[in-house]
C-alpha cells in the first residue's frame, strides 16, 4: 500500500510544484449525462483547482453550440472577480460584418478573453480567407491564438491557415473525438510550422509526447485537461511522468500558456 | 507492482506509434513499474490472423520473460478456427482468458455466434473480456452496448465477465454499472479514453473497488494515461492498490 501512497503523493506534490494552467476548461451547466456535474461555476473552478489546476482558460459550451454571442456573454459575468481564470470567445465569421468586430474582440479581452475558438461546422462558415481572413489579421495583431477541433477545421484547413498568418499561433484540441488517428497529420504540421501547437489532453497514443519532442525538436503542446469532461488526471499524469527534459514538462505546464495567452496590458488596444 | 490488463501488442495501421515493440513496450512498463500486462495482439484482432496471433502470443510469453500473457481471441467470422486454436493452446501458461470484440465482428454481443465462446470460458474456467462502449456516432459501438451481454452473463453466472472500457462514456458506463450490481460476476476495466470524468469513483462507489481492473489499451495509449486516472483518483490507497494490481493478480492467478 505504501508503494501506491507514495507514487500518488510524489505526483501530488509534482504537479503543485508545476503551477498547471488548464486552456481547456468547459462551462457546461446542462450536461447532466456527465457522472460528475457542476451547476455553480466558481464551485466548478474550485474543483478544478482542487486537482493541482492553478488557474486556466474557459469555454461557454452555450457560445460552441447555440449562440456565440450570449455564451461570451454568459462566460464575461461568470469570469468577474475569478483570478487566474480567462475566457476563451467564440467567433463567427459575422463579427466583422457590420464593421464592429474588432471593438467586440478588444472589448472582450479587456474584460479577461485571452484565446478564440472558432466552430464553422456548428455556425455553417468557412474557415477560407475569404471569410475568416480579417479576423485572423486582427488575432495576429493582438496576439490571440486561435484554438479548433479536428472535426470542425480540417488540416489542409489548418496548413493554409498556419502559411498564411505566421503570427497567428493555432492550437488544435481534440475535444471527446480521437485525435490519435490523424497523428501523422499533425506530426506534419509540427514539424513544418512555429506558430502549430496541440492541446495536451487528447494526445495519448503510447510515448507520443516523447516522439514529439523527438520529431520535431520543440515542445509545442500546451496543457489542457477537458474539464470537467475529464478529469485532469487524464492528461496531468501522462505528460508529469513523460520521458522529456524537465523543460518540456514546464514548457506544456506553463510556459508556452504564458507565452501564448496574453497579458492584459493597458495601451494594448 | 502494476499489472495491465489491456493492451495490444503489435502494429495498428491507423496510429502512428514509432516504437511498437516489445522491447519498447517492456522499457516503458519498467518507467511505471508495471509487471505484467495481458495482450489481444493486433495479428488476431484486426488482421483476423488468428492463427499467426496464436503463435505470436507464446512468443511473447517466452520473450518477455513472462511478462506478456494473453487473451485467445474468439471472433464469430472464424468460429471453428478460433475454437480449434483456442483447444490448442488451452494448456499454455501464457493465456489467461479470452477476448471478444462485437464492434469489430459486427455481430450483436447476445448473438448465438458468441456463445462458443462463453462456453469455452465457463468450461476452462477463464475470464471473459469484451470490448464495451456506449452508443456515439461510430454505429459499429451499438453491438457491444453493455445491456446486449446480459443474455450471457445471466446464462454463464460462473465466467468472470470483464467489461472492457467499462462502457466507454456515461451512458455505456451506468448501464455497465447496472449490471454490475446486478450480476457479481461482471468486472470493470477501465482502459480507453474515457473522457468521463468521475467514472472510476463511480463505478467503485457502486460495485466495489474489488472488481476494477487497471488497462491501458496500449498502443492506442500510453500506459500512464489511465494509471494517472487512477493515482489520482478520489479514492482510498487500498482501493487504488486494487485496481492497479490486486484484483488482477488474483483473477488471473499471477
Amino acid at each position: 500500500m505504501e508503494g501506491i501512497r507514495e507514487r500518488e503523493e510524489a505526483y501530488r506534490q509534482g504537479l503543485n510544484r508545476a503551477e498547471v494552467f488548464d486552456c481547456n476548461v468547459w462551462w457546461a451547466p446542462l450536461s447532466r449525462g456527465n457522472l460528475r456535474q457542476f451547476t455553480d461555476f466558481r464551485e466548478m473552478l474550485s474543483a478544478c483547482e482542487a486537482e493541482g489546476i492553478r488557474g486556466g482558460i474557459v469555454t461557454d459550451v452555450q457560445a460552441a453550440t447555440l449562440d456565440n454571442y450570449a455564451g461570451n456573454e454568459r462566460l464575461r459575468r461568470l469570469l468577474k472577480d475569478c483570478p487566474g481564470w480567462y475566457g476563451a470567445m467564440v467567433l463567427t465569421t459575422d463579427v466583422c460584418f457590420d464593421g464592429g468586430g474588432r471593438a467586440y474582440i478588444r472589448d472582450l479581452m479587456a474584460e479577461g478573453f485571452r484565446a478564440v475558438r472558432m466552430f464553422p461546422r456548428n455556425f455553417e462558415h468557412s474557415m477560407e480567407e475569404y471569410a475568416i481572413g480579417k479576423i485572423l489579421e486582427e488575432l495576429e495583431e493582438l496576439g490571440l491564438p486561435l484554438m479548433v477541433w479536428q472535426d470542425q477545421v480540417s488540416f489542409r484547413e489548418m496548413d493554409a491557415i498556419l502559411s498564411r498568418h505566421p503570427k497567428l499561433n493555432l492550437i488544435v484540441e481534440g475535444h471527446d473525438v480521437k485525435l490519435l488517428y490523424h497523428a501523422r497529420e499533425y506530426f506534419a504540421l509540427m514539424r513544418k510550422h512555429d506558430n502549430f501547437y496541440l492541446e495536451s489532453h487528447n494526445l495519448v497514443l503510447f510515448r507520443e509526447l516523447e516522439d514529439l519532442w523527438e520529431l520535431s525538436g520543440k515542445m509545442h503542446v500546451v496543457f489542457g485537461s477537458y474539464f470537467p469532461y475529464a478529469t485532469p488526471h487524464f492528461a496531468a499524469f501522462r505528460v508529469w511522468g513523460a520521458d522529456i527534459p524537465k523543460e518540456a514538462k514546464e514548457a506544456i505546464f506553463c510556459n508556452n500558456a504564458q507565452r501564448l495567452f496574453p497579458e492584459w496590458k493597458e495601451g494594448l488596444l | 507492482m502494476i499489472i495491465d490488463s489491456h493492451i495490444h501488442v503489435g502494429p495498428m495501421a491507423r496510429q502512428y506509434v514509432r516504437d511498437y515493440s516489445l522491447d519498447g513496450l517492456l522499457r516503458h512498463m519498467d518507467r511505471l513499474d508495471i509487471s505484467h500486462a495481458i495482450s489481444c495482439n493486433t495479428y488476431a484482432l484486426c488482421e483476423l490472423d488468428l492463427e499467426f496471433g496464436a503463435r505470436y502470443a507464446s512468443r511473447l510469453y517466452e520473450e518477455s520473460g513472462k511478462r506478456i500473457l494473453s487473451y485467445h481471441y474468439y471472433t464469430p467470422e472464424y468460429q471453428e478456427e478460433s475454437l480449434r486454436l483456442m483447444e490448442e493452446y488451452a494448456k499454455e501458461p501464457a493465456y489467461v482468458g479470452i477476448k471478444i470484440h462485437p464492434a469489430f465482428a459486427l455481430t450483436p454481443a447476445e448473438d448465438e455466434a458468441f456463445r462458443p465462446a462463453w462456453e469455452f470460458a465457463d468450461a476452462h474456467k477463464l475470464p471473459l473480456i469484451s470490448h464495451t462502449w456506449d452508443i456515439t456516432s461510430n454505429p459499429k459501438q451499438i453491438y457491444a452496448f453493455p445491456t446486449r451481454f446480459e443474455k450471457y452473463i445471466r446464462e454463464y453466472p460462473g465466467v468472470t465477465f470483464i467489461m472492457a472500457h467499462s462502457g466507454g462514456r456515461p451512458g455505456g458506463i451506468r448501464a455497465a454499472v447496472a449490471l454490475g450490481e446486478k450480476y457479481q460476476n461482471v468486472w470493470f476495466d477501465i482502459a480507453g479514453d474515457i473522457w468521463c470524468n468521475g467514472a472510476l469513483e463511480y463505478i467503485s462507489e457502486h460495485v466495489g473497488s474489488e472488481r476494477i481492473l487497471y488497462g491501458s489499451d496500449y498502443t492506442m495509449m500510453d500506459p500512464s494515461v489511465m494509471l494517472g486516472v487512477v493515482l489520482g483518483a478520489r479514492l482510498t490507497p487500498a482501493e487504488k492498490e486494487c485496481i492497479l494490481y490486486r484484483n488482477a493478480k488474483e483473477l488471473f492467478g499471477l
